[in-house]
């Protein structure tokens, strides 16, 4: 979610300046919500750090251009969200063979209630994952960043209204999804 | 807020990133920028030579004579093939 606390203007004139330190400082601020975007964005640990990495990289080295026309969150949240579309069309081919995979891993694996509640966080994420990269992140800075339609509007670098229709378009294909998966499994049992 | 939203909500979650990602980034960063400056030189200096082997290229190719126009279809009056 949105960082609450302004970030301060020292700080930053600091990180512009290449302080180290005050990188540091400022990494701790936002390494949860870079990492968290990008781990529900990609659905993998590894893929998630590299894209985090990446990004506070890029950080560190764009700060001195960072001119304050936006917040400083929505100028970060844009190159979260410019990283990992990047990060979804180099794996494209792989990822939803991989999500399929696992699907059918989590589905031979039942055995308790517990697992079943898995099963369904995993039916739900293996939703997400084969949502268009624009539907999934959109889904990703809602529900996970509880971003406004104008945040994320901001951070999309598109319309309000458009981020109204990504959602829109993600929620019907969600539900369409899971329910084929349910009557799936329901022909399986 | 409802059902669906709550599920979403739940499965897609704020996580903790690893104590290993400072790690990583501080790495990268410690890395000499001599490292990222070499290698756009590299890149520049790639494109300048394929550029300027293009060109040599191009201008080292014989150049072919042009066809000769055909006047005319009809065997006599064709001076090229006819003499």
């Amino acid at each position: 979610m949105l960082v609450a606390t302004e970030i301060d203007p020292e700080m930053l004139a600091a990180c512009r300046a290449g302080d180290r330190d005050a990188f540091r400082d400022l990494f701790e601020m936002y390494k949860d919500m870079v990492y968290s975007v990008a781990l529900r964005y990609a659905g993998d640990p590894a893929a998630a750090m590299d894209i985090s990495q990446d990004v506070f990289v890029k950080l560190f080295f764009q700060l001195p251009n960072f001119r304050g026309e936006s917040g400083f969150e929505t100028w970060l949240y844009r190159m979260i969200v410019n990283r990992c579309l990047d990060q979804r069309r180099k794996f494209s081919r792989i990822v939803p063979l991989l999500a399929d995979a696992i699907h059918r891993f989590s589905v031979n694996e039942r055995v308790t209630a517990d697992l079943i509640r898995q099963e369904t966080r995993a039916e739900i994420r293996t939703a997400i994952a084969s949502l268009p990269d624009e539907l999934r992140i959109a889904v990703v800075l809602r529900y996970t960043e509880n971003l406004s339609y104008d945040e994320m509007a901001e951070a999309m670098n598109c319309a309000k209204g458009t981020v109204a229709s990504r959602l829109n378009r993600a929620h019907k294909q969600l539900a369409k999804r899971l329910k084929r998966l349910k009557s799936k499994e329901m022909s399986d049992v | 807020m409802s059902e669906e939203e709550r599920a979403f909500r739940e499965v897609l979650q704020p996580a903790r990133a690893p104590e290993s990602l400072w790690f990583r980034v501080e790495a990268e960063l410690a890395a000499p920028p001599a490292n990222r400056t070499m290698s756009r030189l590299a890149l520049v200096f790639g494109v300048m030579l394929v550029a300027v082997v293009s060109v040599a290229g191009y201008l080292d190719k014989p150049q072919k004579a042009p066809r000769p126009a055909q006047v005319s279809r009809t065997a006599h009056q064709c001076l090229q093939c006819h003499v």
